[in-house]
């Protein structure tokens, strides 16, 4: 998405909760449920994004 | 490191014959722990699904020999067979296909229970369908009534893992077990198979194309090719020095969200993909320890 994209916004029952550029959302995300969101990715340098 | 609970050793599986024959699987060898998982990452058609179905003896192999306990399964008896197929048991990719949409969760969870555990019977198979969907949690009064449609992907993946460990097995093949499911929920059902792997002690045999995911539930990692696998060892080692080209051109196309995909450094050329293709689907016979628990096949 962050390769992909210049903007996201992140839903959250149904409402947008955060949208910003696609960096931004990724390094300083301000929701709790982007921070969640990041978390559950794993990633390829060991554990999880953030 | 335990004795290996089920081994293939040099197996090879090719399908058709003369011209149009295709080598799914050549001299693959690895071997299963207890309390270990292996990953075995690749492409479409690399063959990883080949090797989950030799290990599950859905396919015979056309030559080599698959070991359970040391003891090749092959002119088992039907007792031994039996013990075999209790002993290993699969997660599919697609929880939506592999759940009876005709049947409740308890009767899916039932089923392996009256067929596999002769020691429990009666009201005992009731209790232990609850204890099952509790172990992956899930509410069994929530759950057990429902039926599949009834049921969120994430959901159903932990009826299926619940279904698996009903036989109380020694290995499970999970093949491609999250590529379905949401983000969100996707570490969960990984979680959830890691506790199972250290808390039940079993082998786990983890086919997928997400070489993060791998990472994050295997301590050996199989990287395969053209039915070949081309680097192997503790996952890393592999990761962090990838030394086959193909295991760096797999690793190249993972999504990493600090490089934007328009970023003309990050491309690698058509050409050399090509050629990297090329030169790691031919028969590459030599191997190299680079280091302890790190194998590569010379290209």
């Amino acid at each position: 998405m962050v390769q992909f994209c210049d903007r996201i916004g992140i839903m959250l029952q149904g409402k947008l909760v955060e949208q910003n550029e696609a960096e931004a959302i990724y390094k300083t995300p301000q929701h709790e449920y982007t921070r969640k969101l990041w978390a559950s990715f794993p990633s390829l340098h060991g554990g999880v994004l953030l | 490191m335990s004795d290996a609970i089920l081994a293939l050793d040099k197996v090879t599986k090719t399908f058709g014959h003369g011209d149009s024959a295709v080598h799914a699987a050549r001299a693959i060898s690895f071997s299963l722990h207890a309390g270990r998982a292996l990953a075995i990452v690749g492409e479409s058609g690399s063959g990883k699904t080949t090797c989950a179905r030799m290990a599950m003896r859905e396919y015979s192999p056309t030559s080599g020999q698959i070991l359970y306990k040391g003891r090749p399964v092959e002119n088992a008896k039907a007792d031994e067979i039996a013990r075999y197929r209790r002993s290993v048991q699969m997660i599919f990719q697609d929880p939506f296909a592999s759940l009876n949409p005709a049947h409740t969760i308890a009767h899916h969870l039932q089923r392996p229970l009256k067929l596999h555990r002769p020691d429990i019977r009666g009201k005992q198979i009731d209790a232990t369908v609850r204890e099952l969907l509790e172990r992956v949690k899930l509410d069994p009064d929530i759950v057990a009534p429902k039926y599949p449609h009834e049921l969120s992907g994430g959901q159903r993946q932990r009826v299926n893992i619940a279904r698996a460990l009903a036989a109380q097995p020694e290995v499970i093949v999970a093949d491609e077990p999250t590529s379905m499911l949401d983000v969100s929920v996707r570490l969960g059902v990984l979680n959830l198979l890691n506790e199972m792997k250290k808390e039940m002690n079993l082998g786990l045999l983890y086919i997928t194309h997400d070489i993060a995911t791998a990472r994050y539930v295997a301590e050996d990692i199989a990287v395969m090719y053209s039915g070949q696998i081309v680097e192997w060892g503790n996952t890393a080692k592999v990761i962090d020095n990838p030394l086959h080209p193909y295991t760096r051109l797999l690793l190249s196309a993972v999504p990493d969200p600090d490089v934007r995909f328009d970023d003309p450094r990050t491309r690698l050329q058509p050409q050399e993909v090509d050629d990297i293709r090329r030169r790691s689907a031919a028969t590459q016979e030599q191997v190299v320890e680079h280091e302890p628990d790190h194998f590569v096949r010379m290209v």
